[in-house]
């Protein structure tokens, strides 16, 4: 993405017309406004999705809601609800939960179940997303669902993941599509998407 | 020995191809029709990669 260069606003307040220029930048050859980013980002990591949404860009919206969300529950399907856990203790230390929450609230009610036993208090859900009490638990776990708690435990990493590059685009734009080798070098005034000053060539002398 | 493998799993490949392209897609463009060719691409990249790496453990297990 680069930012865009529209005409100046000697009109607007010099404030106001940066807080534009910062929120609108060039998408395949067109402005693209993207509101609040802060804001977008947080819904888009809560609500795979809803950051595009409150954007109006309900077409990515769309995408990344069907894409990201079928991909958890297809995780959470094939390992019958038990991969996505929130544990830190000599059981299992479950890092996999790291990415998994990069879905945001689909993933939340694990931090909620553990910080409720963690502090001594019965989880609120019941058993949903609660971590196994003890090895021979998750050895039956395993055993139950073959390799589906492996592969739903993919499923759901793969999603949180996913979710990050749906952040990243609600914050800051598309990603710039890789340019082939040939095509570089050809000067392209198009290809440069550096809205900054050249720096200062430095002195070639010593002193 | 052949690498072989349940076509079940064949099955799990599909939708996880589908969310990777789709995503992979929409974060590098804007437009719809744009978004849907970069998903394309994405698919056919990543099914011929992990189609050079199946033939690369074919080969590997013949030789074994």
């Amino acid at each position: 993405m680069a930012k865009a260069k529209g005409p100046t606003k000697t009109s607007a307040p010099r404030g106001r017309a940066q807080a534009e220029d910062d929120r609108v930048v060039i998408a395949d050859g067109e402005p693209l406004d993207l509101r609040n980013r802060t804001l977008a980002a947080l819904l888009a990591w809560l609500i795979p999705g809803a950051g595009h949404f409150y954007q109006q860009r309900y077409f990515k919206s769309a995408v990344f809601s069907i894409s990201v969300f079928s991909t958890f529950m297809i995780g959470m399907l094939l390992a019958s609800s038990r991969c996505v856990y929130a544990s830190w203790n000599g059981t299992e230390k479950r890092w996999q939960y790291a990415l998994q929450a990069g879905v945001g609230l689909p993933a939340m009610p694990a931090a909620l179940q553990a910080w409720s036993i963690r502090n001594g208090n019965p989880p609120p859900l019941g058993s949903f997303m609660v971590a196994p009490r003890s090895a021979t638990d998750l050895d039956n776990w395993n055993r139950e669902t073959a390799s589906g708690f492996d592969m739903g435990t993919l499923y759901t990493m793969i999603a949180g993941l996913l979710n990050l590059l749906v952040v990243f685009d609600a914050y800051a734009g598309p990603l710039p599509p890789p340019v082939p080798k040939k095509r570089q070098g050809t000067g392209d005034p198009d290809d440069d998407e550096t809205d900054q000053p050249a720096a200062p060539k430095k002195s070639a002398g010593k002193g | 020995m052949v690498v072989s493998m349940s076509l079940g799993y064949l099955f799990m490949y599909l939708p996880l191809l589908a969310a990777v392209s789709f995503v992979i897609g929409a974060s590098r463009h804007e437009q719809k029709h744009l978004i849907l060719e970069q998903t394309k691409r994405t698919a056919i990249w990543v099914t011929s990669f992990m189609l050079g790496i199946y033939v690369v453990l074919q080969l590997v297990s013949w030789m074994v």
